[in-house]
């Protein structure tokens, strides 16, 4: 980010070719409607090179990325309701019908339990398997102290964990 | 990345969903446009916001114009201001207002005034000060009453005052006391005077007055026509 502030275009390139998946996966599983996920991640993208000037490495990147993320999506969800989305399956394997439908509704169900996860904990849990952080960076990415993440993390777990063992 | 692996594991398993081709190039592109354009501006007008900056250049350009034509249609024009007075005047004079303008018509009139200036402001004054009199000689003004007298000029009203003679005649007060105060006349107006206390009877004033008068003009030449109305016949 340092070099790109410096004018090095490469070096964005770079950076979002590294989270552009995760931080994807993370607004649109914390939305559930594609088009306004695409909307937010594109803001968020932008919001990243208007701030470049601004941009001090006080923190990790990632960090600093899914903090801008978080507030757009604290944004969209005081304006609007949730809405379910439909996920594409294109990753299931095509040789085994049969596991095929049951990894299929083993990932629906474990989809759906996510889904129905409060927000906040939803939130938490995305930051972490997408984002990558640490327990003090989701308490600094969201706004909260780190109590308060590790409760938000622990609960959703909680609760897919009980899916899974089903 | 969770604390129990399987959870992580059954996570990693979910589609691992990617953003269009057409996201990514519109984000990189808006990079490379931010760092080409340098210094980067506050905010980047990409997509619908693209019109923010043209649209928010013409209201200030409207909102400048709008209030410049406004203070220039409230500025108070000065000949309507000085003209506003008269039209709070009635017109006809009320007996009230006649009386108050007859108390007045004692006051000098203004020196200073040009025609212009006592024109436009000539209603106003027909409340506060008399009308402009018809010009006549200051020695023949009619002689101003005691409540009247701080009206008059305070050289004329200390004469007037030393010599007491101060109703008889209509040039004689002045005269008489503008000599006694010291006040140097021209030569043909002092005369005149003279002349007027002669034909008032005051014989002993005008000697008096003639004689001050030589001793201030001795080589004044008196015209023959002059000298029969001033001397004692």
């Amino acid at each position: 980010m340092l070099a790109y502030r410096g004018g090095d275009a490469g070096a964005f390139e770079i950076l979002y070719a590294r989270h552009r998946g995760a931080l994807y996966r993370f607004v649109l599983r914390s939305l559930k409607e594609r088009s306004v996920a695409e909307e937010l991640f594109q803001e968020a993208w932008i919001r990243v090179i208007e701030a470049r000037e601004r941009y001090a490495p006080s923190a990790k990147f990632t960090t600093w990325l899914y903090t801008i993320a978080h507030n757009l999506l604290v944004d969209h969800w005081r304006r609007k309701g949730l809405v379910l989305v439909e996920l594409n399956d294109e990753h299931a394997s095509p040789d085994n019908p049969a596991r095929q439908v049951e990894a299929r509704e083993t990932a629906a169900r474990f989809l759906q339990v996510l889904e129905a996860l409060p927000s906040a904990q939803r939130e938490a849990f995305l930051l972490h398997e997408e984002g990558g952080l640490s327990v003090a960076e989701i308490a600094a990415a969201a706004g909260i102290n780190e109590e308060a993440a590790k409760s938000r993390l622990r609960y959703a777990v909680a609760k897919l964990k009980a899916v899974i063992d089903e | 990345m969770s604390d129990d692996p399987k959870i992580s594991a059954r996570y990693r398993e979910l589609p691992r969903e990617e953003p269009p081709r057409a996201l990514d190039e519109a984000i990189l592109a808006a990079s490379r446009r931010a760092v080409e354009a340098r210094p980067a501006p506050l905010v980047v007008p990409t997509g619908r916001r693209r019109w923010y900056f043209p649209v928010a250049a013409a209201a200030i350009i409207v909102l400048a114009v709008a209030v410049t034509m406004h203070v220039e249609r409230d500025r108070p024009d000065p000949e309507a201001f000085a003209e506003a007075p008269s039209g709070l005047a009635p017109a006809p004079a009320a007996p009230a207002q006649d009386a108050l303008r007859e108390r007045m018509t004692v006051q000098p009139p203004k020196p200073a005034a040009s025609p212009e200036r006592s024109r436009k402001s000539g209603r106003r004054d027909s409340v506060s000060t008399p009308d402009p009199q018809p010009e006549r000689p200051a020695l023949e003004e009619k002689p101003a009453p005691s409540a009247q007298r701080d009206e008059m000029p305070s050289v004329q009203r200390r004469a007037a005052e030393s010599t007491g003679a101060n109703v008889r005649g209509a040039g004689a007060p002045e005269l008489s006391g503008v000599v006694a105060a010291g006040v140097v006349l021209p030569p043909e107006q002092w005369l005149q005077g003279i002349a007027d206390l002669r034909r008032q009877g005051r014989q002993e004033e005008a000697d008096k007055a003639l004689a001050e008068f030589r001793k201030r003009y001795p080589d004044y030449k008196i015209p023959e026509a002059m000298r029969e109305r001033v001397e004692r016949r």
